[in-house]
């Protein structure tokens, strides 16, 4: 099953040109999904998790709290009894209690404020004891009565239930609950902090970072409450917390994967292109070499056999296997050419000052006959007062070749080139003009292409290997300039070079030594 | 050294026993706030005026406060109480009875059936509050105990 997808796949990556990139970028298309799916998921399970744990904590601290305020309550219980019971050992031991012993009693229960004693038999004889130490300055806690029934009479006192409170403090501060020793596994504090608080309301709240839980304490304590605050250890929303990591981590390895398929296809693109090159360059050249070739070889054989050859047809071989010799050569010449200025096209420059006037006025004469042999003529126009320029002459040369070239190969009836020189502000400009059969505007933006030829219904007949304008244009962007055409089909076209211009200052100082590399 | 350290232990106890004499035995608060403390415990407070004892089972009126509500509702000491309010105090203890005692202070009515020398008898009686004259009498009381004691042992440490 799994290996017959990954032959599909292998299928499908090695299928036509267009929609290669697609298969290519499945496996990274799997990944971000599988990253998603996996971003999702513990983003939902951090979630749960951490609603999990609230509730464990507030439920938690409602424990701590309920389970304090019962103790608490019962402590207070249990006190309050004891002090009665107190009071009525003392009476069973004297039946009169007297003003100390009930001084006494009182001193014994430091949050007593004051007592009344009022005897069955003698209520006129009541007694009333109010505590020895009295703390004026917490007035504000209000106090409480209370009454107990003894076996001869009525105990009515007035308490403080801070101070009452005080007394049962030690059982506030014990930890309700049992304490597990599990480091870090529960991401909430095992322990609640409980105090006693007053007028707070009951039921749970949420405090900075945990929980808190209010149970109050029942009569006559109705103010008071028991609060257990239990913390999480989770960050609430930081960047520390573990599903904004998951998030941020699954965002990075997204950013990744999809800089990985990015270049992949670039990659391919590449390769793709290196591909169509070699395709093409087998195509054209291997033709362009092997027509000469052939040539050659039948001009030669007759040459060899034919003894009995007139003079003129003997002439007309060898003109024959010059004149392919020549086109063989030029053809190789361009193939380096290229090669060598797309590796390292400044190196392969020899930058000297040329006078552009006369690299062109002795190009023209040098190729006239040539030219003319075409059935062809050249008119120049040249403005003259452009200065010397630091070109490479034999690359400038060879690239308006090239253009005269084509001029002559894709040209009808009208047979007349014209080659203008001129310049503006910035750029020196060699314009060629064929009036020829003009280029397909679809075709204008590949003419540079390396072995890119444009279709013709006669293209064969029509040598070449689609290197000319690629090293035309290789040639002038060397020189720091561009290449600018304007065509029409059928009308002719018009290649314009247009050269960075040299400032007349820069011109003026080497002006003396134009001469100078020629004389070597 | 005999001596000397019966001496001394004559001397700690002699301090011991200052010590405890010289504990305050007075209400630090005013005269005035007991006045006001004791006055707000008693005002609105109904009494009945009888001491009972417990004879487990049974209470038995031990003694009736001369001039209460008691005595001129007719209790006699010895009257043995069989139910208060609808409540059968026959096995109830003294506790009990005072508590409901305490539960009809606020109706301040009380419908009690005793038995006097074997025969049963029907009491109502309404509890009462303290006169003015009985509470200013326990407030005097109340300052003669402690606030007559501060007045001295206030003077005490001066002289």
């Amino acid at each position: 099953m799994f290996r017959k997808f990954i032959a599909r796949l292998r299928a499908a990556s090695h299928r036509g040109d267009g929609r290669e990139s697609a298969p290519v970028l499945l496996p990274f298309l799997i990944i971000s999904v599988g990253l998603a799916v996996l971003a999702w998921r513990s983003y939902q399970l951090s979630l749960r998790m951490e609603r999990g744990a609230n509730t464990l904590a507030v439920q938690y601290a409602g424990y701590a709290a309920e389970i304090t305020a019962r103790r608490v309550d019962t402590a207070i219980r249990a006190e309050l009894f004891r002090a009665a019971e107190d009071w009525q050992q003392t009476e069973r031991r004297s039946p009169a209690p007297t003003f100390e012993a009930l001084q006494q009693w009182i001193n014994s229960n430091e949050w007593i404020v004051s007592v009344i004693y009022v005897p069955d038999a003698d209520p006129i004889n009541s007694i009333y004891v109010s505590e020895i130490t009295s703390k004026k300055e917490d007035g504000a806690g209000q106090t409480l009565t209370r009454e107990f029934y003894t076996s001869s009479g009525t105990v009515r006192y007035t308490y403080d239930p801070a101070r009452l409170l005080v007394r049962v403090r030690s059982t506030v501060n014990q930890q309700p609950l049992v304490r597990s020793d599990a480091p870090d596994m529960i991401p909430f504090q095992q322990r609640a902090d409980v105090t006693l608080v007053r007028n707070a309301p009951a039921g749970r709240s949420f405090v900075g970072r945990g929980f808190a839980f209010a149970s109050p304490l029942s009569a006559p304590m109705n103010n008071y409450s028991i609060r257990a605050i239990v913390r999480t250890s989770y960050v609430g929303s930081g960047w520390e917390n573990q599903r904004v990591i998951s998030i941020w981590l699954s965002v990075l390895a997204f950013i990744f994967t999809a800089g990985g398929a990015l270049l992949a296809t670039r990659g391919l693109r590449k390769e793709r292109e290196t591909m169509r090159l070699r395709g093409a360059l087998i195509a054209n050249v291997s033709h362009e070499l092997r027509t000469p070739l052939a040539m050659i070889r039948l001009g030669a054989e007759t040459l060899k056999r034919g003894a009995k050859l007139k003079e003129k047809e003997r002439q007309d071989i060898e003109e024959q296997i010059l004149r392919e010799v020549l086109h063989l050569s030029h053809l190789v010449e361009n193939v380096l050419d290229v090669a060598r200025i797309q590796h390292n096209a400044a190196r392969a420059m020899a930058f000297t000052p040329v006078h552009p006037r006369e690299l062109i006025t002795m190009l023209i004469s040098t190729y006239e006959s040539w030219i003319r042999s075409k059935g062809f003529t050249v008119s120049t126009q040249i403005d003259d007062t452009i200065e010397a320029q630091y070109w490479d002459r034999e690359s400038v040369s060879r690239a308006l070749l090239n253009l005269i070239d084509n001029a002559i190969k894709y040209s009808a009836d009208d047979k007349v080139i014209d080659v203008i020189l001129r310049q503006d502000v910035e750029h020196v400009i060699v314009e060629v003009h064929d009036h020829g059969i003009g280029i397909a505007p679809n075709d204008l933006a590949r003419i540079f292409d390396p072995y890119f030829r444009a279709q013709f219904s006669d293209t064969q007949t029509r040598r070449g290997a689609g290197l000319g304008l690629t090293l035309v244009q290789q040639i002038v962007a060397a020189h720091g300039g561009r290449v600018e055409v304007e065509s029409e089909l059928g009308k002719g076209s018009t290649f314009r070079l247009l050269f960075p211009r040299l400032k007349p200052e820069e011109a003026g100082a080497m002006s003396g030594l134009v001469h100078a590399p020629e004389a070597f | 050294m005999k001596f000397r350290l019966l001496s001394l232990l004559v001397a700690g106890l002699a301090a011991g026993v200052l010590l405890h004499a010289e504990e305050p035995k007075h209400c630090s608060a005013s005269a005035k706030e007991c006045d006001q403390q004791i006055r707000s415990m008693l005002t609105g407070r109904r009494y009945l005026g009888i001491s009972v004892v417990d004879l487990k089972p049974g209470i038995v009126i031990k003694s009736v406060v001369p001039d209460s509500p008691a005595e001129r509702a007719n209790f006699k000491a010895g009257d043995r109480l069989i139910a208060v309010n609808g409540q059968k105090m026959t096995s109830s203890t003294v506790q009990d009875f005072k508590r409901v005692l305490s539960g009809a202070r606020d109706v301040g009515t009380l419908w009690v059936i005793i038995q006097r020398r074997g025969a049963y008898q029907r009491i109502e009686v309404r509890l009462e509050p303290y006169t003015k004259a009985q509470i200013d009498k326990i407030i005097a009381t109340h300052l003669a105990q402690s606030h007559t004691a501060t007045a001295s042992a206030g003077s005490g440490p001066g002289q």
